[in-house]
C-alpha cells in the first residue's frame, strides 16, 4: 500500500477447546464460566500465521492482534506476542458481557480504526459458537472489500494488491483484491512454535488494555440477538439395526448391566456377513442422508 | 409473520442441496402458520425446468432475479441485489441454505440492513413475529437458543443436512419477475483463475465422505474398489498406516496421529483393527461405519454401524446399491 510496507492487523479470539466438555448452569440455563479451557481460536491462529508470513516477505511491515476478550484470557493471548506479533490491543468492558456477534465486531472495526492498517486477517469462524459472522461484518463497517475463506494469503501483483487462493466445490479459486481489504482464513500452515527466550519475553510485553472509552464510546454496541438458553445437546443418534433392536427393554437392560462396551457394541454390529446385513447399512445410510447422491462436482456442498 | 423468502441456490442444472433443504422447511412452516413463502432465485437465464422444479417444493412464489451481475460467484452483487430487493419487499424472515456463498453474504447482509443472523439453526421454533431458534454450541457440548431482539426482518442460515426434503403438492405457485432496477456497488475483488478439481483428489481434511483401507485390503489391487466407492460417493480415500507402509498408498492418504486429523459426515473404516493412533484421526467423525472380518476388532467399539464381514464380499455390494440409488436420485431429479 505504501512505502512502509503492510499494516496488517489479525482479528483474534480466545475460545474454549471443545475438546473439553462445558457445564451448563441448570438454573441459569447458561455455561458455567469456570469450565471454560481457553485456548486461541484454530483458524485465527492460521490467520496470524498468514500475518506473519507476510510480515516477513514484505519489509517494514507490521502485525498488531486485536482482540475482544475478558482478563481472563490475556495468558492464552500472551502466546501471539511470543510467536512475534508486533503488538496486542485487547479490548473488554463489562458491560459487553452479553454482546453478540455484531456488537462484537463492531467493538472491532472501531479499534482497527484507531490505527493505520492496509490488511485485517481473521479466522473464518470461531471453532466453538461456529457463527461465521465476524469478519464479513468487520468488512462491511469499515468498508473495506472481502475475501472469506482464504487457503492462502500473498502478495499481489503490486502493492496496492492481495493475491488470494480459495476454494468452491469442485474449484480453486485464484482471486485478487485491491487494498485495504479483509480477508477470513480457512486453511493454511500452523501457526509457528515460539522459542522458550520469546516466549518468555512475552511475559514483558506490555499488553495494550482498551475500554469502551479509549475507543470513543460510552455504551455497548445494541447486541441483535439473545441466548435464552444453553442445554445440553440430544445424545447422539446411534442405530441399533443390529440383533438387539428389537429385543424387549428387560432383556437389552440386562445386557447393558452385563458388560459396557461389549452391549453397546453389539447392538451396533451385523453378526451375519450377508447380502442383507450390508444392504441395510445401506439402507440406513440412504436414510439418514450421510451421502449425497449424485454428488457430481459443481453440486458440492 | 406474513411473508417467509427462501434464498435458492442453482449452479448450471441443479439447485443445490442445502437450498432444497432451506426452501422445504420454509414451505413447512409456512404452511402450518398460514404465511406466504417465497422461493427467490438469482442468476441470468435460468432453465424454466429449475423453476418449475422450484414449484414443486410447494412455494406460494417463485421470485426470479434475471441479471448477469449475479450469474457468476459474486457475493458482493448477490448482497447488494438482495439488500434491494428485502428493503423494498420486507419478508419477515428469510432462510439460506448453508454454503460458500451464504457464509459470505448472510453477515453482510445483516450488517448492511441492520437486523439479526443466527447461523447454522438446527430447528425453528415459530412465535408471533418470527422463530426462535435452535443451534448448537461448543460442539457437540451443548446447544443454545437464540432470539432475535429488533423487530423487522431475522436472516437464519440452516445447517446442512438437519431438514428433510420432500415434494409438498399441491402446487399451486406464481412464477414472477423482478423489474424492481437493481443497482450494484462496484468491487475490486476479482476471480483471475479458476482451477478444476475432481473428487478423487479431494483433500482429505475437506472430505465429507472418507472411505478408508487399511491392511485388511490385503492388497494394492483390492485398493480399487475404494476408489470406485469413493467415486460414488463423492468422497475421498484414506488409509491407515499399515496400508502406507504396505506402499498401497501414498502418505497423504494416512489418518491418524501421524496422518491427518478428520471429521467427516461419514467415514467407511475397510479392514482397519482400530488402533488408538488411527482413531485419534478420525473418532469425531459424525457416522463411522466399519467392515472387519474380526468381530472383536476395536473399530467396531467406535463404530456407529458394523458389518462383521469380508471387504472382497462387502464392498461390491455396496458400490452397486449406491450406484443404483444414485442413478435413481439423478432420474427423480429431472423428472419434475
Ligand atoms: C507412534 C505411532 C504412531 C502411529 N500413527 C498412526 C497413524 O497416524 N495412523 C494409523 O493408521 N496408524 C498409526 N500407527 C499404527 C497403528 O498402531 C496400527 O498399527 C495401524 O493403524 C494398524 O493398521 P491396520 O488397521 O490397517 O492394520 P491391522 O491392525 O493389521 O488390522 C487389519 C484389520 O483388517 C481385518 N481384516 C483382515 N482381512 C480382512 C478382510 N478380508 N476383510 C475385512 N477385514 C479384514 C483384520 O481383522 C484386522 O482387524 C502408529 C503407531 C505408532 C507406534
Amino acid at each position: 500500500m505504501n512505502e512502509t510496507g503492510l499494516n496488517i492487523a489479525v482479528l483474534v479470539a480466545p475460545v474454549h477447546d471443545c475438546r473439553n466438555p462445558v457445564l451448563i448452569d441448570p438454573v441459569r440455563k447458561q455455561v458455567d464460566p469456570s469450565s471454560l479451557h481457553w485456548i486461541l481460536n484454530p483458524p485465527d491462529t492460521i490467520a496470524l500465521e498468514q500475518a506473519l508470513r507476510l510480515r516477513d516477505r514484505i519489509p517494514r511491515s507490521g502485525v498488531r492482534v486485536v482482540s475482544v476478550a475478558p482478563p481472563s484470557t490475556e495468558r492464552v493471548l500472551r502466546e501471539c506476542l511470543a510467536v512475534g506479533a508486533d503488538e496486542l490491543a485487547r479490548l473488554w468492558d463489562e458491560r459487553i458481557e452479553e454482546a453478540d456477534t455484531h456488537s462484537i465486531a463492531a467493538l472491532l472495526a472501531a479499534v482497527i480504526r484507531s490505527g493505520p492498517v492496509d490488511l485485517v486477517l481473521a479466522g473464518w469462524r470461531s471453532a466453538d459458537m461456529e457463527h461465521a459472522q465476524t469478519g464479513s461484518i468487520v468488512a462491511e463497517l469499515l468498508g473495506f472489500p472481502q475475501i472469506t475463506c482464504a487457503r492462502s494469503v500473498e502478495p499481489g501483483r503490486d502493492p496496492a494488491h492481495i493475491r488470494v487462493e480459495k476454494r468452491i466445490p469442485g474449484c480453486l479459486l485464484a482471486m485478487s483484491c485491491a487494498l485495504p481489504a479483509l480477508v477470513t482464513v480457512e486453511k493454511g500452515p500452523p501457526l509457528r512454535y515460539p522459542r522458550y527466550s520469546d516466549r518468555r519475553n512475552a511475559w514483558r510485553t506490555p499488553i495494550r488494555g482498551l475500554d469502551l472509552r479509549a475507543i470513543g464510546l460510552t455504551e455497548a454496541p445494541q447486541s441483535r440477538l439473545r441466548v435464552e438458553r444453553m442445554t445440553p445437546p440430544k445424545p447422539r443418534r446411534r442405530s441399533a439395526i443390529g440383533d438387539g433392536a428389537n429385543m424387549p427393554v428387560a432383556a437389552r437392560l440386562q445386557r447393558i448391566m452385563a458388560g459396557g462396551a461389549q452391549a453397546k457394541k453389539e447392538t451396533n454390529v451385523h453378526r451375519c456377513p450377508d447380502r442383507s446385513s450390508t444392504l441395510k447399512v445401506i439402507e440406513h445410510i440412504l436414510k439418514e442422508r450421510l451421502v449425497v447422491l449424485p454428488e457430481k462436482s459443481g453440486n458440492g456442498r | 409473520m406474513r411473508e417467509i423468502w427462501t434464498l435458492v441456490e442453482v449452479s448450471g442444472e441443479k439447485i443445490l442441496r442445502a437450498s432444497q433443504e432451506a426452501l422445504c422447511e420454509a414451505v413447512r412452516q409456512g404452511r402450518q402458520l398460514r404465511v406466504r413463502t417465497t422461493a427467490l432465485v438469482l442468476g441470468s437465464r435460468i432453465p424454466g425446468q429449475i423453476l418449475e422444479r422450484l414449484g414443486t417444493f410447494g412455494p406460494d412464489r417463485v421470485l426470479v432475479v434475471d441479471n448477469e451481475a449475479v450469474s457468476s460467484f459474486s457475493p458482493n452483487a448477490y448482497t447488494d441485489a438482495l439488500e434491494q430487493l428485502l428493503a423494498a419487499h420486507k419478508p419477515d424472515v428469510l432462510l439460506m441454505g448453508s454454503s460458500v456463498l451464504s457464509r459470505e453474504v448472510a453477515p453482510r447482509l445483516a450488517c448492511r440492513l441492520g437486523c439479526g443472523l443466527v447461523t447454522e439453526a438446527t430447528f425453528l421454533n415459530p412465535q408471533d413475529d418470527g422463530f426462535l431458534v435452535t443451534r448448537s454450541a461448543f460442539r457437540p457440548h451443548a446447544s443454545m437458543i437464540v432470539s432475535f431482539q429488533r423487530q423487522g426482518l431475522q436472516i437464519i442460515t440452516l445447517a446442512a443436512k438437519v431438514m428433510d426434503v420432500e415434494t409438498a403438492g399441491p402446487f399451486s405457485y406464481a412464477i414472477e419477475y423482478v423489474t424492481q432496477p437493481l443497482s450494484f456497488t462496484s468491487d475490486t475483488v476479482r476471480v483471475e483463475d479458476t482451477i478444476k478439481e475432481i473428487s478423487a483428489h479431494l483433500d482429505l481434511t475437506d472430505a465429507e465422505v472418507i472411505v478408508a483401507g487399511g491392511r485388511g485390503m490385503q492388497s494394492k489391487d483390492h485398493f480399487d474398489l475404494l476408489d470406485e466407492l469413493a467415486e460414488v460417493l463423492g468422497g475421498a480415500v484414506g488409509a491407515s498406516r499399515m496400508a502406507v507402509d504396505m506402499k498401497w498408498r501414498p502418505k497423504e492418504c494416512m489418518v491418524g496421529m501421524t496422518g491427518k486429523i478428520v471429521s467427516p459426515g461419514l467415514y467407511v473404516a475397510c479392514g482397519i483393527s482400530g488402533a488408538i493412533q488411527h482413531v485419534m484421526g478420525m473418532q469425531s467423525s459424525e457416522t463411522i461405519v466399519a467392515i472387519n472380518t474380526d468381530p472383536h476388532a476395536p473399530i467396531f467399539r467406535i463404530a456407529t454401524l458394523g458389518i462383521v464381514g469380508d471387504v472382497r464380499d462387502v464392498l461390491p455390494v455396496m458400490i452397486e446399491s449406491f450406484r443404483k440409488a444414485g442413478a435413481e436420485a439423478e432420474r427423480q431429479e429431472y423428472s419434475a
